[in-house]
């Protein structure tokens, strides 16, 4: 009766109006009670069970465990009475014994065996084996507040296991899961060391931003956690990608949620384990510049510039500057921990160092972590855990935005830089370029002197109860806190006009970051006939806090880091501290309910309620009700799949679900005013000095909530002749349909700017207006064999994923620059979100193009140019026919008059590709032979176009940058028939304007990992008290598989913006790596 | 096996009431004041009011494409100019009647700031007034001070948006998103119902000029010189319109209350024409600048005729947060002669003197040198010599100029702008939007339509003797009228007095002359005007607007 009056209650939520009407915010409490009263009823159903308990007689069980397929015997299998943290293990012999009453059911598992269930009923001996689970069926998976076997699964949920993780030699989990899991996008924003990683779960839902949530060991944490923890220390990574399985995290898992469970210890022996490798990372790509003597050839050949001496140019220094800024550089990894426990207790403490400086001079990045995981069981009904890390993160020199800013990047000027230029010249000063606006790398190399370090403790501590058999409570309090404090000193130097500084100063940030969290759970396992019931119901609050401040001194005493702090400035002036502009405050809290039913291990449902409450909005919508379901059935278990032995396992599973996303400014419905120099006026008609006044920022949205997104999700499992070949594949369609974004305010309401976005002051009303759908699907296969002594695994993922913007209040979003182009990308109703957006080419103008006179001779105008006349015209204001492009001259772009206007205007602009990838790959092969490993991985993204803004500088019009060899190939009346345009000084034409000139495929396969290994048998190193001893090599980003002409294909990813994507300034490239390395176990 | 009940009835309702309580919620911004927190503060008063001025001075705003733009290139006193005829497109759409509801960066600009400055105003009246509360009287009346300003502005805003767009929608309080998309328009009389309602309130708390705070702040001279334009300009559309035009509203003549405010200002002994009597200045131009052109000058800035000026300063800020107007860049003739006798570009050469305008000078005039440039006159300008800069006079040419003039009412030296400058929004000379002739022949005009021709006669003659004396001891011209001066004497003077200011725009329309002085109305560029009443009486809404305000409708012939 009980779970059925549940199901129906959480059901019946399940229809949107009903949602909206029945549950609003005011009927909370009325949901709380509800909640409460099941319970109630649960409890006193509970007392029967209880009177059965006390009743019962204890009697002993003894066995024996043994593997199916080499009758061996096997040692440390855990044997636990089902529905409680009672059990024990076997011994080195496979033995066991274990008090238990006649109603009791044993679970026998292993990890690598599928587990098996047995009633005790009067046997006092039970003798069990196990079999080999080849396809990790009976994996137990991580679901969010709670746990369950994988072929259970009716969501969509990837599962990577920390082995796979830690095989990748990079920095963090983050980068470690890319092309690990289907649907699961990982980029990081350049190749720099310690560089933001982006994920995104089924592509982009949201202009306001993608991250997921990070939970790590249970605890709501943050994508900044992940980077600081030790690949080394993750048990496994979850990802649940559909709501039904999101749904749990209610408003917070729109963006995807990635569970993280750290390792803990076992029972058993002590295990110590050290891992060291040393990287040599080579930054081997290029892009062909011209040498000094081409660069001089081609100058030569443009019209009215002062030509070089033919004959300089061997007299004449050759630089590649490429081969200046780039540079080989180390990583080393360490990594130690220490693992094990008895009966009652165990633990796992570990540390590592990671070192990784940068393949550009002065760019550095190092990890420290320290991490101790315990658990106690208390008594037999309590039990105790807490996890903690420590971590230390610091950055050197250049930061990640640096590289996405032509100006502040080396890499970008080492191509602009003239060959014909050294670094320095004799006295050890910067040399210039003969023309100007090109700055030295070296300037930005050498003047930059900045640490920003990270500290972090992050942890929990939970209790655990075991009440009565089947229902377990659980507390968890979590806990992070990490503080930073950056140093950036800028000295005194000169290198030209623009770029010099003559008073020293000093610019320091601290923030700290606080937050905790508490939750709550109760979960009760239960069966009646064939039915399995699993009813969990929760609570849970969470709160943080950032706050910063930021300030700036010159003129200080010296230029020595002794004197790189504030009391060292000799300038009497105001010193300001200043706010860090994300301070901020956010409390959430939650109820949250799951429901499992698994009917005779054939037919499962699934069923979430989250009910949350955040203060990013304003009191009347600070509720929202996120439902979902999903049912499965395991068809492989109907009597008619019984007589057949090819598919051995198969699951047909369907989910929908409604979740939330409020990743955004918390502060949207608060009415803020600002005080700034926009809105000041010069009061005293004061040349040197004007009043600040204050913005009020305009009408507030009060009724602004969460944006709410709808997910069906279908999928199909199946394996094949005995689980050795598993496939898997999800049709899925995520719609969010409350997106965040600009209302078009009407200008009275104060908020009108003429340069939006520079003005401050009065902000446009947003509401939840906008419409965004991720369509696609996604194929997981994998296949485990032998072949004599060789075992083989394969793994395989592929995702498709379209993203296609729906209404949005009527007006185009225009977004993205960089240092040469503004309005870059277009996002519109119907294409996908941040679309590429620019001029259309159609070839060049020849001379064919050109006005003739009845002799067939070309025909000049009154400046002595050509006349192209085979091309659009239009008639202007005052009645004269005009053409489309009228400075063009052969050898210039032609344009395409999209609107048909007879004129080339911005109304021309239009689509010119996507930058979010169609196609996500990736694919691992495993083998291993006697001792010998060998493993490699595979990583690609498709179907997607960035504008390579580099080509401004490798095809510049005047010389004034180097050019690419390519450009040799411009067109000239001796080479007619390029396709390159002719490069002039003038560009009269603006050939140079955005268009599809600068857009690449940017398409990619590329093997991120490849690694060989040798384990010295086990007789030898024995001896020596060495269980294991392993030593490898490999490489990692060792080939690329492109045709993308720009150094790196995988390019910046604004984080926070989303819109920002597909823009290539020439980001800090990801260099090949080759890594050795050991682990030794002992 | 007892404490397992036991723990489960304690730890079950913990679960579930453990809930969070709404303070737990109550998360305010950290790191910026909220509108409750800021306008509660008297500390704030201060920033709140200079917030409310900001929007005079919003960039290409009111003073290129509001004073210039609207008022002198739309009329019949100036051409565009530029580069050539399409040089800032909608600044030429205006000068041919050829504007669009569509256009950006003159109609929607301008309505966009105004609004802009009036929202600021509404957020500040909206709790100013509580500010009083439980303060001394010194405090109460330095209140009282900043109220009146910030009404004084929301007047001005709005009398600038009825000058060019008519009735609009009146919003006197911050409103929400729903009030203001479902708001429609008023007559010019219900607008004008606002404005003399703040004037009223603001006239008896603001200091007269000599004892302002600053020299910015509006003082009791300019709420009331305002407030007697308003009565004016209310007074000629009852003259002109009547009574049932729909945009008007039942406008009333009140040409009496427009004299009495405009003779209070006279009266007031704050203001005086420079050089009235013959007196010069020390400026860039000369050590003995005559009054009229010192009036114009950088120097002149908020001098003794000076009633309300928009303050622009050479600051050294950028673009958005420049505190310069425009105009010196923009109206600046376009080139001079350099040493190898040579155009070189310099300005940019718009608001260029139409032979209309200089028509209706006598020769001599002493005003015209410093209304218009003619090719050769002098211009003090920057150049590079040998690698040195070096400031100098040169002959301007004016070639490029469709009218072969440009204007100079904003040039400024090399010193004050153009060696100086961080953006071309820096000019440093303030937009004069009421000066004190303006006043007097306010006060002449209403006087001679109260059927007082000797006292309008008297202030004309005010005004034509500070140009005569600007011309030098003994000189004749303009001489003063020695008979009661007719109507087309009086406008004929307030035309020259005022020319390329700004005014004859709105002059024209209010005079309901409009059509018959600017339709037909051949430009420089050989382009011929077309001008229909009532449709260019006043511009169209922006269509942005009405596309966002279904109830906004716009007048005939715009629909």
């Amino acid at each position: 009766m009980t779970f059925l009056f549940i199901i129906t209650l959480t059901l019946i939520p399940m229809r949107n109006d009903f949602i909206q009407t029945i549950l609003s915010g005011r009927t909370a409490s009325r949901f709380a009670l509800t909640v409460l009263f099941v319970f109630s009823v649960l409890i006193v159903s509970m007392q029967g069970v209880y009177a059965n308990d006390v009743l019962q007689e204890k009697q002993q069980v003894t066995g024996k465990v043994i593997d199916g397929t080499t009758n061996d015997p096997l040692p440390g299998v855990s044997i636990l009475i089902k529905g409680t943290t009672t059990g024990t293990i076997t011994d080195m012999d496979g033995n066991f014994s274990l008090d238990v009453e006649p109603s009791d059911v044993l679970v026998f598992s292993f990890i690598g065996y599928l587990s098996e269930e047995i009633p005790v009923g009067n046997s006092t001996e039970i003798n069990v084996t196990l079999v080999e689970d080849i396809i990790g069926l009976d994996e137990v998976v991580v679901t969010g507040y709670g746990v369950q076997k994988k072929s259970d699964l009716t969501g969509a949920i990837a599962s990577v296991s920390g082995d796979k993780l830690a095989k990748v030699p990079v920095a963090g989990v983050d980068q470690a899961l890319q092309g690990r899991a289907a649907g699961v996008q990982v980029s990081s924003q350049t190749g720099a060391p310690g560089s933001d990683i982006v994920i995104r779960i089924r592509g982009i839902s949201s202009i306001n931003g993608g991250d997921p949530v990070v939970i790590i060991d249970g605890v709501p944490s943050s994508m900044y956690a992940m980077s600081a923890l030790n690949p080394n220390d993750i048990q496994s990574v979850e990802v649940l990608k559909d709501a039904s399985s999101q749904a749990i995290y209610g408003a917070s898992g729109g963006n995807g949620v990635v569970l993280i469970t750290t390792k803990k210890g076992q029972e058993g022996k002590i295990k110590a384990e050290l891992d060291y490798y040393y990287g040599f990372q080579n930054p081997h790509e290029r892009i062909d510049m011209m040498n000094t003597a081409q660069f001089i050839e081609t100058y030569n050949q443009l019209e009215d510039v002062v030509p070089w001496p033919e004959d300089t140019a061997q007299y004449l220094p050759d630089v590649n500057w490429q081969d200046e800024v780039f540079r080989n550089a180390p990583i080393h990894n360490i990594n130690f921990a220490v693992s094990g426990g008895n009966e009652s207790s165990t633990y796992r403490f570990s540390t590592s160092y990671y070192f990784q400086e940068g393949v550009i001079p002065n760019s550095k990045y190092n990890r420290l972590t320290l991490r101790l995981n315990s658990n106690h069981r208390l008594s037999k009904i309590f039990s105790v855990g807490q996890n903690l890390t420590l971590s230390n993160e610091n950055y050197s020199g250049f930061l990640t935005w640096q590289y996405n800013h032509a100006y502040e990047s080396p890499v970008v000027q080492a191509y602009q830089m003239h060959p014909m230029i050294t670094p320095y010249d004799t006295a050890g000063n910067w040399n210039t370029s003969p023309f100007s606006n090109i700055d030295n790398p070296y300037v930005i190399i050498d003047v930059t002197d900045r640490d920003v370090p990270e500290y972090r403790a992050m942890g929990d501590i939970s209790l655990s109860a075991d009440i009565i058999k089947g229902l377990t409570y659980k507390t968890i309090l979590g806990g992070n806190i990490d503080f930073g404090h950056s140093r950036e000193f800028t000295k005194a130097y000169f290198y030209n006009s623009s770029n010099n500084n003559d008073d020293p100063f000093i610019r320091r940030d601290h923030h700290r970051n606080w937050g905790w969290s508490w939750q709550h759970t109760l979960t009760y396992d239960f069966s009646v006939g064939g039915l399995n019931v699993k009813l969990m119901g929760g609570y849970e609050a969470t709160y943080y806090l950032n706050e910063g401040v930021t300030g700036t001194r010159y003129d200080l005493m010296g230029e020595q880091r002794e004197m790189h702090y504030f009391g060292a400035s000799l300038d009497a002036g105001e010193f300001i501290l200043t706010s860090l502009d994300n301070d901020q405050e956010v409390a959430t809290d939650a109820y949250f309910g799951r429901i499992n039913l698994d009917y005779k291990g054939r037919y499962l449902l699934t069923t979430n309620l989250r009910r949350d409450q955040n203060s990013k909005f304003g009191p009347d919508q600070r509720v929202g009700f996120f439902p979902s379901v999903s049912v499965g059935w395991k068809f492989s278990e109907e009597g008619f799949m019984k007589n057949q032995d090819v598919l051995s396992f198969g699951k047909l599973r369907a989910g929908w679900g409604r979740i939330g996303n409020s990743n955004f400014d918390p502060y949207v419905y608060y009415a803020r005013v600002s005080a700034e120099n926009v809105y000041g006026y010069p009061i005293t008609n004061n040349n040197t000095a004007f009043e600040t006044g204050a913005s009020p920022v305009g009408i507030v949205n009060y009724a602004i909530h969460w944006e709410e997104m709808e997910d069906y999700n279908i999928g199909l499992d199946l394996s094949f002749w005995n689980n050795r070949i598993s496939l898997s594949g999800d049709y899925f369609s995520k719609n969010n349909i409350g997106m965040i974004i600009e209302v078009p305010t009407p200008d009275m309401a104060g908020t009108y700017q003429q340069s939006p976005g520079n003005e401050g002051g009065p902000s446009v009303y947003v509401g939840n207006l906008g419409n965004v759908t991720n369509k696609g699907f996604e194929i997981t296969a994998g296949f485990k064999g032998n072949t004599g002594d060789i075992k083989h695994n394969f793994d395989f993922n592929f995702t498709y994923v379209e993203n296609e913007v729906g209404d949005i209040g009527g007006d185009t979003l225009f977004t993205g620059s960089s240092y040469t182009f503004t309005s870059m990308l277009f996002t519109a109703e119907g294409y996908p979100m941040g679309s590429l957006y620019g001029y259309q080419t159609d070839g060049l103008f020849g001379y064919d193009d050109c006005l003739r006179d009845e002799n067939g001779d070309l025909v000049l105008d009154s400046r002595g140019s050509y006349i192209v006349v085979n091309q659009p015209t239009y008639v202007d204001d005052e009645g004269i026919t005009q053409y489309a492009q009228p400075r063009a001259q052969p050898g210039d772009i032609r344009f395409v008059d999209v609107d048909g206007d007879g004129n080339i205007t911005t109304d021309d602009r239009t689509i010119l590709g996507n930058p979010n990838p169609k196609y996500l790959i990736g694919f691992s092969y495993d083998l291993e032979w006697k001792g010998i490993d060998f493993s490699m991985f595979w990583q690609g993204a498709f179907g997607h176009q960035n504008f390579l803004v580099n080509k401004v500088w490798m095809y510049n019009t005047n010389g004034r940058y180097n050019w690419c060899v390519d450009a040799l190939n411009a067109w000239s009346d001796d080479n007619q028939d390029a396709t390159l345009y002719r490069l002039n000084p003038y560009d009269e034409n603006e050939n140079v304007r955005l268009s599809d000139f600068y857009v690449e495929d940017a398409g990619y396969l590329r093997l991120k990992n490849i690694q060989i290994g040798y384990t010295l048998p086990r007789e030898w190193t024995e001896k020596v008290g060495i269980e294991k001893f392993r030593a490898y090599i490999g490489a990692r980003d060792l080939l690329t598989i492109t045709k993308y002409p720009g150094l790196d294909p995988e390019i910046y990813t604004d984080r926070y913006d989303p819109l920002t994507n597909g823009i290539d300034v020439s980001t800090y490239p990801r260099p090949r790596v080759f890594i050795f390395g050991f682990n030794v176990i002992f | 096996m007892k404490y397992k009940i036991i723990f489960i009835s304690i730890f079950i309702p913990f679960l579930f009431f453990q809930s969070c309580s709404d303070s737990f919620f109550d998360t305010p911004p950290i790191a910026s004041e909220t509108e409750g927190s800021f306008y509660s503060s008297l500390g704030n008063l201060e920033t709140a009011t200079i917030g409310c001025y900001s929007q005079l001075g919003a960039v290409r705003s009111i003073d290129l494409n509001f004073v210039i733009g609207m008022g002198s290139i739309a009329s019949d006193d100036a051409d565009c100019g530029g580069s050539d005829p399409t040089d800032t497109q909608e600044l030429q759409n205006l000068d041919r009647m050829l504007h669009q509801p569509s256009d950006v960066t003159t109609l929607r600009r301008i309505w966009g700031y105004l609004y802009k400055g009036i929202y600021f105003c509404n957020m500040s009246l909206k709790y100013f007034p509580d500010l009083k509360e439980g303060q001394t009287a010194e405090v109460q009346e330095w209140v009282d001070t900043r109220i009146g300003e910030v009404k004084f502005l929301r007047a001005i805003y709005y009398f600038m948006l009825c000058q060019a767009y008519g009735g609009v929608p009146i919003l006197d309080e911050p409103a929400s998103l729903d009030e203001i998309t479902s708001i429609q328009r008023s007559t010019v009389k219900e607008v004008y119902g606002l404005i003399e309602q703040d004037l009223r309130d603001a006239i008896p708390v603001l200091p007269v000029k000599s004892q302002l705070d600053d020299v910015g702040r509006a003082s009791k001279g300019a709420a009331q010189a305002l407030l007697a334009k308003m009565l004016l300009y209310e007074s000629s559309y009852n003259e002109n319109y009547g009574t049932s035009d729909v945009r008007l509203g039942a406008v009333e003549n009140r040409y009496g209350e427009a004299l009495q405010y405009a003779e209070e200002v006279i009266t007031s002994g704050q203001y005086r024409l420079v050089g009235i009597d013959g007196e010069t200045y020390d400026t860039y131009w000369s050590t003995e600048t005559n009054g009229y052109r010192y009036a114009f000058t950088e120097d002149g800035d908020n001098c003794d005729e000076s009633v309300f000026e928009i303050q622009h300063i050479n600051g050294p800020q950028d673009w958005i947060q420049a505190r310069g107007n425009a105009l010196t860049a923009f109206t600046t003739n376009r080139r001079y002669i350099n040493l190898d006798d040579e155009g070189q570009e310099f300005g940019w050469g718009f608001n260029c003197p139409t032979d209309d305008l200089m028509s209706e000078y006598e020769a001599g005039d002493p005003r015209i040198p410093t209304v218009a440039a003619q090719f050769g006159d002098s211009i003090f300008v920057n150049m590079t010599i040998g690698g040195n800069p070096v400031d100098m006079w040169r002959p301007i040419d004016t070639t490029v100029s469709p009218t072969h003039r440009g204007c100079r009412k904003y040039e400024a030296s090399p010193e004050q702008y153009w060696s100086t400058r961080s953006h071309w929004a820096d000019g440093p000379v303030n937009v004069r939007l009421i000066r004190y002739a303006d006043v007097i022949l306010i006060a002449a005009e209403a006087a001679f339509k109260e059927g007082d021709a000797a006292t309008a006669t008297t202030y004309v003659n005010m005004i034509r003797t500070r140009a005569r004396m600007c011309g030098g001891a003994g000189n004749t011209v303009p001489a003063d009228f020695t008979s009661n001066v007719t109507w087309e004497q009086l406008i004929s003077e307030r035309r020259r007095e005022l020319a390329c200011e700004g005014h004859r725009f709105w002059d024209l329309v209010r005079w309901g002359i409009a059509e018959q002085e600017l339709d037909g109305h051949l430009l420089g560029i050989g382009y011929t005007v077309q001008y229909e009443s009532p449709k260019y009486d006043f511009f169209p809404i922006p269509l942005t607007e009405v596309d966002r305000v279904p109830t906004l409708e716009q007048y005939d012939g715009w629909r």
